[in-house]
């Protein structure tokens, strides 16, 4: 931005020194006449993520085996993110699933945990993405979650995750050191 | 990066930052983590009483035999029954079936009796698993432990079956031997955990 001010600027100053020519000093001014124009160009930029990784922390119920019920699972704040011009704020996720587990898991057992990403603070209404994995963590819907926001903006972005649940009610978790899912957001400009 | 132009009659100056097309902002990704202990569960013991032959009572954890000795021969009776429990391993483990006495034995108060009759009743417990299974023979050759492990390479979850069973005329002592009079008594133990 700073060198298109710039360069404008030392364009503008040419037709001036014309002008200041003495009228007694030659023939009159002739007048040359321009035009500018400039293009700004749709832009977006994501800033940057205060916690990289969201921990749940653990996920089984000893007394039954089945997925514990999570409350107040972390967020984070993703600052420095903009706009400038009406843009579309998108978001998907994927289940969180057991990275050392081999393979199918066995009847009644999951590997993965499905979870509700969401996504607010610029537009307004939170964009949204339920992942949908089935005991062995593949989705079925992998379509995006998106919110309009009209206006350009510059503001700093939201991110929750909550609604955690196996894909059946009654399924044990294997056990694993590792379960790891993946929310990835993304700002359009709007066409 | 930037252009400028200009034309014949006049100055146009044209300022383009980047490409035409929209720029969309580069994916952040977050990630989502978290992890799932290691855990094995096992309930109380449930005897199929439907299914039983000669069985007695159930009192809690303690399960009665309904006649140990036939009345004609006063060796042993057949016995068969079958006791579930819910139980669940979320990780590779092993099941350990594992018997106090080595068989059925008679609880001594008093001098031991004579080679003509027997103080100990054999016995087979079978484990039914995962879709396995594995028996443990408490053949009553002494009184001792024993034990057998199942190994299971996966997790399970369901009912885990202990099949008893005790043969017509099985004793210590050989085939169709008379009892000696008393209380015969021995513990199982289902342990599920780590291989």
């Amino acid at each position: 931005m700073a060198r298109i001010t710039c360069l404008a600027a030392a364009a503008l100053a040419l037709p001036g020194a014309a002008l200041a020519t003495p009228a007694s000093e030659g023939p009159a001014p002739t007048t040359a006449a321009f035009s500018l124009s400039g293009a700004a160009p749709k832009a977006c930029g994501l800033g940057t993520a205060g916690q990289s990784t969201l921990d749940i922390g653990e996920m089984v119920d000893a007394s039954t085996g089945e997925l514990a019920a999570i409350s107040n699972p972390p967020s984070t704040s993703i600052t420095g993110s903009w706009c400038n011009t009406a843009s579309t704020v998108s978001v998907v996720a994927t289940p969180l699933v057991a990275q050392s587990f081999a393979g199918q898991p066995p009847t009644g057992f999951t590997k993965a945990v499905n979870y509700t990403a969401t996504v607010s603070a610029w537009s307004t209404n939170a964009a949204a993405f339920a992942t949908n994995g089935n005991e062995a963590g593949v989705q079925r819907d992998t379509t995006p979650g998106s919110q309009p926001q009209p206006a350009p903006t510059a503001t700093t972005i939201d991110v929750a995750v909550g609604s955690f649940a196996a894909p059946a009610a009654s399924d044990f978790l294997v056990a694993d050191t590792d379960y790891s899912g993946a929310i990835t957001i993304t700002l359009t400009p709007n066409s | 990066m930037n252009r400028l132009a200009w034309t014949s009659l006049g100055l146009s100056l044209s300022f383009a930052a980047g490409a035409a097309a929209a720029q969309q902002a580069a994916p952040p990704t977050v990630s989502v983590s978290g992890q799932a202990a290691r855990l094995c569960r096992i309930g109380a013991p449930k005897v199929q009483v439907g299914s039983a032959v000669n069985l007695g009572a159930v009192d809690g954890q303690t399960i009665n035999i309904s006649s140990l000795a036939d009345s004609a021969t006063l060796s042993t009776k057949a016995i068969s029954f079958d006791i579930d429990f819910d139980a669940l391993c979320n990780f590779s483990h092993a099941v350990q079936l594992s018997s106090d006495r080595g068989g059925l034995w008679r609880v001594a108060t008093g001098a031991a009796s004579s080679a003509t009759f027997a103080d100990g009743v054999p016995y087979h417990a079978t484990l039914v698993w995962a879709g396995t299974q594995s028996t443990l023979e408490a053949s009553a050759a002494s009184v001792a432990p024993k034990t057998q492990v199942l190994d299971v390479n996966s997790p399970a979850g369901g009912a885990l079956v202990v099949q008893f069973r005790v043969d017509s005329g099985a004793t210590d002592k050989g085939a169709g031997v008379p009892l000696a009079a008393g209380t015969y008594q021995d513990t199982l133990t289902v342990t599920l955990g780590p291989q």
